[in-house]
């Protein structure tokens, strides 16, 4: 190759790409279980995943604890305690996460203040934010949603719970969507036994996932290695 | 890898730009760059009008109207950047990029050869650089140290002073009067480690080398073991010019070569990626790298990076491609296809996690969750924000409450643990691993019906009338497909409020789960394993 034909053809390349395009994408730490539902083996850093279905807590749950276990602070922006459930702490700390990195947030939808300026306010501090059942959002609430989660490069795990009467609301259009359904328990019977931990069949959708993927794990999972009180049964 | 420790002689030139990132884009205009509404530079005229570092956005554009407001642009600082660097490479062999408009160099050999350190600042300063300084930039600020540390110091005052400034060699006095404020302007120091040192009295490094390296490791960890060594001018960090024999390094070989940045910089990217993996880098974080390209016509490209907050693999990156950039750019510097590229670590410093502090308290993402949590509490008030505490319990929704966070969060991370704990005793009677995983605010009333619709009931043995079958819940009736339990439980035997109530498990058809408890007859739903 010529002198001149290199230096013009380097030239023209020159300043192209930036080093977040080169660079790997920042993969959040998520069970090995649910990461076979990623193409990168995991959620991107920056983006909104949403868990529906009968064991949408549980997989909420282990989805977010390995980061927070690492040592991210977690919000949990609970929009729905006026009128449902409110998570339990020591289902969580089962899961794995550590408690003394979660704070929770209870919205009151009709205040003054949007569900997403506690979100924007949260990952000021927090790298995961659950938000549970926050109803829809509009489209420039969710503009200003995702710069700024790609700003801070955290993760919002929109939690979407079955509920007994309730029908279930669709929220901000999630970058993956996993939906469960149960498809066996462990340890309980016709009147014996204990539920231990349910087969779940979690199936995924979204951006980047064509066809979808589909993945079988146990919620609980116990090799999550959470921290609870002694077991008591009576 | 170990690196090697200052020797006396060292003597490290700092040349600094203090307002590289306006000027370079304003030149003579009057303009403010700002990063999180602060001032980082400003250039002449806005100066002139009265603003400075770190005002505040509104203050700083009052004092200024008619100045640009630029946005940062961290790429096109280092291009027009890389014209000073060859400059200056072409002067001295070793030179060290901190950032744009701040390098280091080995002042020692080009002293020698030209005569003297103050001979060399006069040819930069006055031969060197305004050739290829763009317009409108001040002149920089030049200081000479005998370490990165001090260097850094000295260009610092020579920025308020107007001339350079030179720490005297051998001479201790001048490196005890540093003050710790000026090394946390340098960035050597954190501001809450220096306002903890100024509250104990110490406030220069003469203070620190008095104390003695016992003192201030044991007191001060690695943190005050770091600033005695600085008391002392036994900085580790040298300039690039001395690759330690061991370094952990990459080398890339392209075959054929290739004449495009892109691959060259994906390569350099896989290369980076694996260094910064190998084992070499266990526990540690790079510092300092030397960044190398080759071409079939043996020209070579090689320059060295610094930053004490460590270079990622997306920084070391951003270098290779800032670094390949200015070299193309540069006429006549490149007249044939890249063969190689390397990337050597010449520099490392313990991981201590950017979020460790002093006796490993709080680090800045819990005092950053710590402020979120506090906007949060203004946003909606402080009673809705909460944080989990173990209270103890056998019921579900007893054993944890969430408190107002003002009051629970403390600032001893060992404190939240023992917040959260679980504690006092074996509570027999709780419910086992796996708890629900959401509790109802309010119980739920629900009926549950045997398979011919006849209420279940827990006799006083804790035994059951009939297999639940069907839950009715608000209108609904869902099958119950497995149940365990009952489980009873009497609280508070021995006082008038005792409570005793039974609990079931079941799963419906439909798969979710939920625990009942039944109290006086009634049913309700206190947990669901979602």
């Amino acid at each position: 190759m010529g002198s001149d034909a290199v230096l013009a053809a380097l030239a023209g390349t020159a300043g192209v790409g930036r080093a977040g395009d080169l660079v790997a994408p920042e993969i959040v730490r998520v069970p090995s279980s649910v990461g076979a539902l990623f193409p990168h083996g995991g959620p991107l850093a920056g983006s909104v995943l949403a868990c529906e279905g009968p064991a949408a807590w549980s997989l909420a749950a282990a989805v977010v604890a390995p980061s927070v276990a690492a040592g991210t602070w977690m919000l949990i922006i609970d929009v729905a305690t006026a009128h449902a459930c409110t998570v339990e702490p020591e289902a969580l700390s089962e899961a794995g996460v550590p408690l003394e990195r979660v704070v929770r947030v209870t919205a009151d939808t009709a205040g003054s203040v949007h569900v997403i300026d506690l979100v924007i306010a949260g990952l000021e501090g927090f790298g995961v934010v659950l938000l549970v059942d926050p109803g829809s959002l509009t489209g420039a609430a969710e503009r200003r949603l995702r710069r700024r989660l790609v700003d801070r490069g955290a993760m919002v795990v929109v939690v979407r719970p079955h509920q007994l009467g309730r029908r279930v609301t669709r929220g901000a259009a999630a970058d993956a969507v996993m939906s469960t359904s149960v498809i066996g328990v462990d340890g309980i019977g016709e009147g014996w036994g204990r539920l231990m931990s349910r087969r779940v069949m979690v199936s995924a959708s979204g951006r980047r996932m064509h066809g979808g993927r589909h993945v079988e794990i146990s919620l609980p999972d116990e090799s999550t290695g959470g921290v609870s009180a002694p077991d008591t049964w009576p | 890898m170990t690196p090697p420790a200052t020797s006396p002689s060292c003597r490290l030139l700092t040349v600094w730009f203090p307002d590289w990132a306006a000027e370079c884009l304003a030149g003579n205009d009057p303009a403010i760059v700002f990063h999180r509404d602060r001032v980082i530079a400003a250039t002449a005229p806005a100066r002139a009008a009265g603003v400075v570092v770190g005002q505040r956005r509104r203050m700083a554009t009052a004092r200024c109207p008619s100045a640009l407001t630029p946005s940062r642009d961290i790429d096109t600082e280092h291009r027009c950047f890389a014209a000073v660097i060859d400059a200056l490479c072409d002067l001295v062999p070793g030179v060290d990029v901190i950032d744009a408009g701040h390098v280091v160099l080995d002042v020692k050999g080009p002293a020698q050869y030209f005569g003297g350190e103050a001979r060399v600042i006069t040819r930069l300063v006055e031969q060197v650089l305004p050739g290829v300084v763009p317009a409108g930039v001040s002149p920089p600020a030049v200081g000479v140290g005998t370490s990165l540390a001090t260097s850094a110091v000295a260009a610092l005052r020579s920025h308020r002073a107007g001339h350079p400034v030179v720490e005297p060699p051998g001479d201790t006095r001048w490196r005890d009067g540093v003050q710790l404020i000026e090394l946390v302007a340098t960035g050597d120091v954190d501001a809450d480690t220096a306002d903890v040192l100024s509250r104990v009295g110490v406030r220069a490094l003469g203070d620190v080398s008095a104390l003695g390296a016992a003192a201030m490791s044991d007191r001060f960890g690695h943190i005050g073991a770091r600033l005695y060594r600085l008391s002392v001018g036994d900085d580790p960090r040298r300039p690039v010019i001395h690759v330690p024999a061991d370094a952990p390094a990459v080398h890339r070989s392209f075959e054929p070569p290739l004449a495009d940045t892109t691959p060259v910089i994906f390569a350099a990217r896989e290369a980076v990626i694996d260094l910064l993996a190998s084992p070499a880098m266990h526990g540690r974080i790079c510092t300092g790298a030397l960044i190398e390209f080759g071409t079939e016509h043996a020209e070579s490209n090689r320059r060295g990076w610094f930053r004490n907050e460590g270079l990622t693999s997306t920084a070391l990156v951003d270098r290779v491609r800032w670094q390949l950039d200015a070299w193309v750019r540069r006429p006549g510097a490149i007249t044939a296809a890249i063969t190689t590229v390397s990337v050597i670590i010449t520099d490392t410093a313990d991981d201590v996690g950017a979020s460790q502090r002093l006796w490993g308290g709080r680090g800045t993402t819990d005092d950053a969750a710590q402020r979120a949590a506090a906007r949060l509490g203004a946003l909606v008030g402080p009673d809705r924000v909460t944080v989990p505490e173990w209270c103890g319990g056998r019921l579900t929704g007893q054993r944890f409450a969430w408190v107002p966070a003002a009051a629970a969060m403390h600032a001893d991370p060992d404190l939240d643990r023992a917040r959260v704990t679980p504690g006092g005793g074996l509570w027999p009677g709780a419910v086992v691993r796996p708890a629900p995983n959401s509790v109802p605010v309010h119980p739920v009333a629900v009926e549950v019906c045997g398979a011919d619709g006849t209420p279940v009931i827990v006799g006083g043995r804790g035994d059951l009338n009939t297999t639940p079958a069907t839950v009715r819940l608000a209108g609904s009736e869902h099958v119950v497909v497995w149940w365990a339990g009952p489980w009873p439980v009497t609280e508070r035997w021995w006082e008038p409020r005792r409570r005793r109530l039974a609990r079931l498990q079941v799963v419906f058809d439909d798969g979710t789960a939920h625990l009942l408890a039944v109290e006086r007859r009634r049913w309700s739903i206190v947990g669901s394993y979602a």
